[in-house]
């Protein structure tokens, strides 16, 4: 079988060793997460290559390939003095960015009020929920001195409430990993100015 | 070597390095490792192989180079590198220039 990913190595002392260089990589990189990955994939598929996709390779051979691959602090800090994006894609991906992060707020303070309006629920259960008035309007919120016909969720209203919460909350956390994960799948797609 | 010699010599393999690279792949298209071993032959084990990556990396981002993943074999992908027309044109004008640098630093200013 051959070795995939460094992690899957045989030796353990090999494992750790590996594992701490690009530990040691990861925190010294200065930059985004997708372009660290992608730059840690390299580093990562260069090593496996020098140990001829060897699972067995022993710690020796892992430390010497390591040792040929240069300091990861030094590597990384290299890394972080070259440009890593086209300037064309720089702006567009900024705005993505700043969407993608203005999304993710919104998503984060929604949850926050689903979460307030559940705890408002317990302590004024007559007060707080989804509401049809007698003149047939559907209040969503605090109903004070209205004319309540029914109270649309009745019991389920903290249970949906919280999920509410749950879902925003890991919209938003899903939202944050489909993103690197679309910014990695089109890195791996291949830029190509030649292309 | 004295030490002095030694930092000299550090010194221009690493400035050298970039050219170098364009070059071995002005030949053919090559994956990071392919080449960092075929740099290992001439640079030796003075130049870190990490470091041909954010060089490639600059590269990439000039549009000296255009990459593709290379997905065909298990494990992470390898990104093969290709020189442009704009690279080779680089490499030309850099190949001048240390064609006089060579040359002056050999027969004297």
């Amino acid at each position: 079988m051959n070795l995939v990913r460094v992690q899957d190595l045989a030796d353990k002392a090999a494992r750790v060793h590996a594992r701490d260089w690009f530990d040691r990589f990861a925190k010294a990189y200065v930059g985004d997460a997708v372009a660290r990955d992608n730059a840690r994939d390299q580093l990562e598929s260069h090593l496996i290559e020098a140990l001829e996709s060897d699972p067995q390779a022993s710690v020796q051979r892992v430390d010497e390939a390591l040792a040929r691959l240069g300091v990861p602090e030094e590597i990384a800090a290299e890394w972080s003095e070259a440009p890593l994006e086209a300037p064309s894609g720089g702006a567009r991906r900024k705005m993505v960015r700043f969407a993608a992060s203005l999304a993710r707020g919104a998503s984060g303070i929604l949850a926050m009020l689903m979460l307030a309006a559940a705890l408002a629920r317990m302590s004024d259960p007559q007060s707080v929920g989804v509401f049809r008035l007698s003149d047939g309007v559907w209040l969503l919120g605090t109903a004070n001195n209205q004319n309540v016909e029914q109270d649309v969720l009745g019991a389920w209203t903290i249970p949906v409430a919280l999920a509410l919460a749950l879902a925003l909350m890991m919209g938003a956390s899903a939202g944050l990993g489909l993103w690197s994960a679309i910014m990695s799948w089109r890195k791996k797609r291949g830029v190509s100015p030649s292309s | 070597m004295t030490d002095s010699e030694a930092k000299l010599d550090r010194q221009m393999r690493k400035g050298l390095l970039g050219l170098a690279a364009l070059s071995a792949l002005a030949g053919s298209p090559q994956h990071g490792y392919a080449l960092a071993q075929s740099l290992h032959a001439v640079f030796g084990a003075s130049i870190p192989e990490g470091t041909l990556y954010p060089l490639l990396s600059g590269f990439e981002a000039e549009g000296w180079v255009g990459t593709e993943w290379d997905t065909s074999r298990p494990g992470p992908a390898r990104k093969v590198y290709k020189i442009t027309e704009s690279g080779r044109e680089a490499l030309q004008r850099l190949g001048t220039r240390f064609a006089h640098l060579a040359d002056a630093i050999q027969e004297g200013f």
